[in-house]
């Protein structure tokens, strides 16, 4: 056997969880998905009158439209449905997959009969979803500018301020685009609190199915309940309070205590799912 | 090699291993016997650290697989029944990323435990272009990368035709004989524990019910060919006699512990029996396992007569 470092080796496993994730055809779906829906409403956008309303609201404002109604500001139109509707959808998908498909295949007890914690194993799996989750919402970014460019002139950054106090913000070109690029990495925060909460379900003796259903099914119930007025007073309790900070990159003055206080809060609920899973994987019997 | 010490195992009220005793010596190919359901798989389970025991402890090299479980595991192989891998990689990503979780190997040691299976040619090719018998040998291969002391073979044999199974037991030899390897072989065919293994258990409804010798399993109990003009009244004597615990017809009766042919052959000359034949016979492993699964029931069978 060959000798080498802990910290290469640890990567060499890591490596191996991205090539069987990133092996699968079933991994692409979001990304092929991302690219019909976001080149749908760039369609949309350019043939139809959507962008009416987007126009109007320029006006008002006293702002020239041919200098923001662009690629960067239908970009961004772009990815609000993505976002709140495809992105948790395929997030959980793969989250839910990461550790109950190879139970339910029978390569886990492969990979069990070697001398790998399981811990170990579940954290190599937990950071290739991560990875896998960065890449979806920086792809759905990319897409959506590489679609948009050719249908939309370059300029500033128009954004509807999704994250309550409604209004807009408007951008220079490029504070425009380091806001659409900054509003992305933040974007992966939240694909990787579902996929988390997907892998943490998959962690349980479940089929993979019932992991992504599951998950979903929690994160709709939050969101459900949230906007139920009697709940209004513990919004800040629910997980989806907190999974859309990238919104706020898109404001003129960022939130930044908010963000902080969402972002810190996020990072306790990964933790909290990583340490279930984790929990429920350890104490149970891996059976053929 | 491997020691487990009162190992039990309970899935809920239902006791899948019960305080079980058990030795491996270094350099034996052990085969685990039993029926579906008698708790090998669950036996393997807990000594690979894949089922937790309820109590008891399981321990490989002196190494306790519950506490110690890297080191304990680093020169193991394992093959399951129905060997399963990533099918949309190629045999060689396979091998690579199952040895990545145990330690790399180079290079060069892949291709030379490739071809010693016979899949140097194919290892570029997606798993799910393999037949059984290739997947079989591919699990083979990732088994030995690791240069391992102890080889667990779960059930290898299931789904093999005749020639694989020949193969796979005469690759079992040849390994055990080339690299010193200690095997573990856990199946229901009888005919490939009785042509591979030197030591064997067998487990009855998570009990174990024998342990010992392939010698041992094959000398119990002794059962003799006896020719003579009126077999059923001879088997009357010598069951009255207590020479004899079973008999079957036409003409083989089983000896009680104790007794040798010489006393069947007094009683019966003495008593005006003429003798024909009486032969020892080699008792095949089905007769003995059979035999032996038999009386286990019969004795935990509630008698009806006396309830």
């Amino acid at each position: 056997m060959t000798a080498i470092s802990p910290i290469f080796h640890f990567w060499r496993q890591f490596r191996n969880e991205l090539i069987k994730l990133f092996g699968k055809r079933r991994t692409y779906i979001g990304f092929g998905a991302f690219l019909l829906a976001q080149n749908a409403v760039i369609l949309m956008f350019r043939f139809s009158h959507a962008t009416r309303g987007l126009r109007r609201q320029l006006e008002s404002g006293g702002y020239p439209v041919e200098q923001y109604l662009t690629a960067l500001t239908i970009a961004t139109q772009v990815v609000i449905p993505v976002a709140f509707l495809l992105l948790p959808l395929y997030a959980a998908l793969v989250g839910g997959d990461i550790v109950a498909k190879e139970t339910e295949e029978g390569t886990l007890r492969m990979v069990l009969a070697r001398p790998i914690s399981r811990v170990r194993l579940l954290t190599l799996k937990w950071l290739a979803g991560a990875f896998f989750s960065l890449c979806l919402s920086l792809s759905l970014g990319l897409f959506g500018l590489v679609f948009a460019y050719p249908w939309f002139p370059s300029g500033g950054l128009f954004a509807l301020n999704l994250g309550g106090g409604g209004g807009f913000s408007v951008f220079s070109p490029s504070e425009g685009l380091w806001r659409f690029g900054m509003a992305h990495v933040l974007l992966a925060t939240k694909t990787i609190t579902v996929m988390g909460l997907g892998f943490s379900f998959s962690c349980f003796n479940m089929k993979p199915a019932a992991a992504t259903i599951l998950a979903l099914t929690l994160l709709f119930a939050n969101s459900v309940l949230m906007n139920i007025p009697w709940f209004s007073e513990y919004r800040g309790w629910f997980i989806t309070h907190h999974l859309d900070i990238w919104e706020y990159v898109l404001q003129q003055r960022v939130p930044w205590s908010e963000m902080g206080e969402s972002l810190s809060i996020l990072v306790g609920y990964n933790v909290t799912f990583f340490a279930i899973g984790a929990t429920a994987f350890q104490l149970r019997d891996i059976k053929s | 090699m491997i020691e487990l010490r009162q190992l039990h195992k309970e899935f809920g009220k239902r006791v899948a291993v019960e305080r079980l005793d058990l030795e491996v010596p270094k350099g034996c190919i052990f085969g685990l016997l039993g029926h579906n359901g008698a708790g090998k798989s669950t036996t393997i389970g807990m000594l690979l650290g894949q089922v937790w025991p309820t109590s008891g402890a399981a321990s490989i090299g002196g190494f306790d697989v519950s506490r110690q479980r890297g080191q304990a595991l680093a020169r193991v192989g394992a093959i399951f029944e129905a060997p399963v891998f990533y099918d949309y990689l190629s045999g060689w990503r396979n091998l690579e990323i199952l040895t990545n979780y145990t330690a790399p190997v180079s290079r060069q040691r892949m291709n030379q435990v490739l071809a010693s299976v016979g899949l140097e040619g194919r290892s570029r090719s997606n798993v799910r272009t393999y037949s059984h018998g290739m997947k079989a040998r591919l699990a083979l291969a990732q088994a030995l990368l690791p240069y391992p002391e102890l080889l667990i073979l779960d059930e290898p044999a299931n789904g093999l035709d005749p020639e694989g199974i020949h193969e796979l037991r005469h690759t079992i030899r040849r390994l055990h004989v080339e690299l010193d390897l200690t095997i573990l072989l856990s199946s229901h065919q009888l005919m490939e524990v009785q042509q591979t293994c030197s030591h064997l258990a067998v487990l009855d409804r998570g009990k174990k019910v024998f342990d010992g010798t392939l010698g041992d399993a094959l000398a119990t109990p002794e059962w003799v060919r006896l020719g003579t003009d009126d077999f059923g009244q001879a088997v009357v004597l010598l069951q009255g006699s207590g020479l004899i615990r079973d008999s079957a017809l036409p003409d083989r009766i089983a000896l009680a512990a104790g007794y040798h042919v010489s006393d069947v052959a007094k009683l019966l000359v003495h008593s005006g029996f003429p003798i024909h034949q009486l032969t020892p016979l080699q008792a095949t492993l089905e007769e003995f396992y059979l035999g032996l699964i038999k009386t286990q029931r019969d004795a935990n069978t509630p008698d009806v007569k006396s309830s």
